[in-house]
């Protein structure tokens, strides 16, 4: 059976169980909605006030906020997916039951987000057609096939410090670091709701020493300004670097998680 | 001799035990541990199925767990069909079959028929085979009818029952099944009990492992048995040999019309008499006792009896039974 296969089996089944909840789909599709309205007023408001920060991303605040906030989902789904799907599973049970399954710890790790991250498309289009029908956002000179790269290799990135969120959550059960230092610091200082080069010289340091940064500016500067994927290489190189690097470390410690779990009897503790 | 399925050496599985606040202040570098199994080596032949008996806490779960991959052994090893189980996990999970009677463990918003669709893809069955053999389990088990249900909606029994077809999905070699029958009705487990000592064990000539404190269970489909008592193996035999190993003490059983008040003074390891127990009956009582197994023993308790003015209606060895093994070797 291929990892393929077992891929789309961890999707239909989270399928199955998301498509139980049948109000919470509108709920989250009225969230959204509540969210670009509010972001589109404050761009009204406050808009004029940035427009030269704004300047290399076309200048619209509201196209600038809403870029930022679809796409920050990414990182929200994979720093948290991991973890929380391990957690789900410690406590509903089903851990043992997957891992005594002739199935690989990466396949099963990788493919319990498959379906959130497939989620997140659809919902990040959706937030985009939104801002584009509702709120006149140009995305006319999006440069879609670059913004398709500067996903994947956000992905890529952003995945491997959610696998390592759920090795902390394999071994600490609740209270994980990785999502609160790497997830809080990359709400605050990525620029997901502000450009970067408002802040001190110090802190754009720190801002652009994290991946969030450098996928929302190749996010934005493909899906707005229309920008070549040359012209956002230092960006794609760092997340090429950051996944190649972090992904293999970041899936070995989970292993090591695991292995300690069963060392330690706690695979089902939570 | 047979192929064996099953081999584990010198087990052994420690578990450290969490510290308190204050332990962690005032003896950071102390560290307490918990023995769940302490050397036990055991050989299973292909083709049998062994009892793992045991009272809460003798370890029967975890021994189960570690030959499933769930937990590393702290020391000795085991090997499952030759695949030593921590450096082979992979092709160790690819031959058994794991049934326990942990409900928690299916999802419970998808129905009965979804849950094990999911499984029989995460175990590797072809996707041609994969509609085919759950019907067949879905009929097996008695659940064709609920089958489109969510396992939410199941009841206990049928949760249970769930369980068995997850873990058949692939027909294993070997089989651990972990109080499998534990919420079922009679009915069902007397049914789960012939399928697997005759489909499974004498047809099909598969491997169980089946962990119980059901001493009924045992007896009806053992081939061998292993007692674990605090984490120690305590007695691996056949069911026979078992009954029939000489113990120390041999269990009588004699029909009199009273016991003589000088019979608890009398009666002790000096006489011979280990323990007794009196059955109250009409018009006569049973006295059971296990006595030294020399010949004198019985002559003794008998010469004791009729000189005390009682009246012996009848004496005779009673078979021991394997609550007999088990209250031996557990006390």
């Amino acid at each position: 059976m291929s990892a393929l296969a077992k891929t789309a089996a961890f999707v239909r089944r989270d399928f199955l169980e998301d498509a139980s909840y049948r109000l919470a789909f509108l709920g989250q599709a009225a969230g959204m909605l509540v969210s670009a309205l509010t972001f589109y007023f404050i761009g009204r408001v406050f808009g004029g006030a940035v427009a030269s920060y704004l300047q290399p991303y076309g200048g619209d605040y509201f196209a600038f906020a809403l870029v930022g906030i679809a796409f920050a989902g990414f990182q929200n789904v994979a720093l948290e997916g991991f973890a929380t799907s391990v957690r789900n599973a410690q406590m509903m049970g089903t851990l043992e039951a997957l891992l005594v399954t002739p199935t690989s710890i990466p396949v099963i790790i990788l493919s319990s987000v498959t379906y959130r991250l497939a989620y997140m498309v659809l919902r990040t289009s959706l937030y985009l057609a939104m801002g584009v029908v509702l709120f006149g956002v140009n995305l006319g000179r999006a440069n879609y096939l670059g913004g398709l790269v500067v996903l994947v290799l956000t992905l890529a990135s952003f995945s491997s410090a959610g696998i390592l969120a759920a090795a902390a959550v394999m071994v600490f059960k609740r209270g994980d670091p990785v999502e609160f230092l790497f997830g809080n610091a990359s709400r605050v200082f990525s620029g997901v709701f502000f450009p970067v080069a408002v802040f001190p010289a110090w802190l754009q340091r720190v801002a652009w020493a994290l991946p969030l940064t450098h996928a929302l500016e190749g996010m934005r500067r493909t899906l707005l300004m229309g920008a070549s994927l040359t012209s956002i290489a230092g960006s794609l190189l760092y997340l090429v670097l950051f996944s190649l690097i972090s992904l293999p470390i970041s899936i070995v410690l989970f292993r090591y998680a695991v292995a300690n779990a069963k060392v330690n009897g706690t695979l089902v503790h939570y | 001799m047979a192929d064996l399925a099953v081999v584990v050496e010198n087990l052994g599985k420690t578990f450290p035990v969490e510290k308190r606040w204050r332990d962690l202040v005032l003896r950071p570098f102390h560290h307490d541990t918990l023995i769940a199994l302490e050397q036990v080596s055991l050989a299973v032949p292909t083709g049998e199925l062994l009892v793992l008996l045991g009272p809460n806490g003798a370890g029967k779960s975890t021994l189960i767990k570690v030959l499933a991959t769930l937990l590393r052994p702290s020391t000795g090893r085991a090997t499952v069909l030759g695949h030593d189980v921590v450096a082979a996990e992979g092709q160790v999970r690819a031959c058994l079959g794991y049934i326990t009677s942990e409900e928690r463990s299916f999802y419970w918003r998808l129905t009965g028929r979804d849950n094990l669709r999911f499984f029989a893809v995460l175990q590797n069955l072809p996707a041609g085979a994969q509609e085919r053999r759950i019907g067949e389990l879905l009929d097996l088990v008695g659940l064709a009818e609920a089958a489109d249900r969510r396992f939410m909606e199941y009841s206990t029994g049928m949760k249970c029952r769930l369980a068995i077809a997850r873990g058949l999905l692939t027909n294993p070699p070997l089989l651990l099944m972990d109080e499998s029958t534990r919420s079922l009705d009679p009915h069902s487990a007397a049914h789960l009990r012939s399928f697997v000592r005759n489909s499974m064990v004498k047809q099909g000539g598969r491997t169980v492992i089946y962990a119980t404190h059901n001493l009924y269970e045992a007896e009806e489909i053992a081939d061998r048995v292993a007692i674990l008592h605090l984490g120690r193996l305590r007695l691996y035999d056949t069911l026979e040999a078992a009954r029939s190993r000489c113990w120390g003490t041999r269990p009588y059983t004699l029909t009199l019309d009273r016991l003589p008040a000088s019979w608890q003074r009398w009666a002790g390891p000096d006489t011979g008499v280990f323990s007794w127990r009196l059955v109250p009956g009409q018009g006569h009582c049973l006295l059971e006792v296990e006595l030294a197994s020399d010949n004198g023993a019985i002559a003794g308790v008998v010469s004791r009896l009729v000189r005390s003015g009682c009246r012996l209606y009848a004496c005779a060895p009673r078979e021991r039974t394997l609550q007999d093994v088990f209250s031996e070797v557990t006390t």
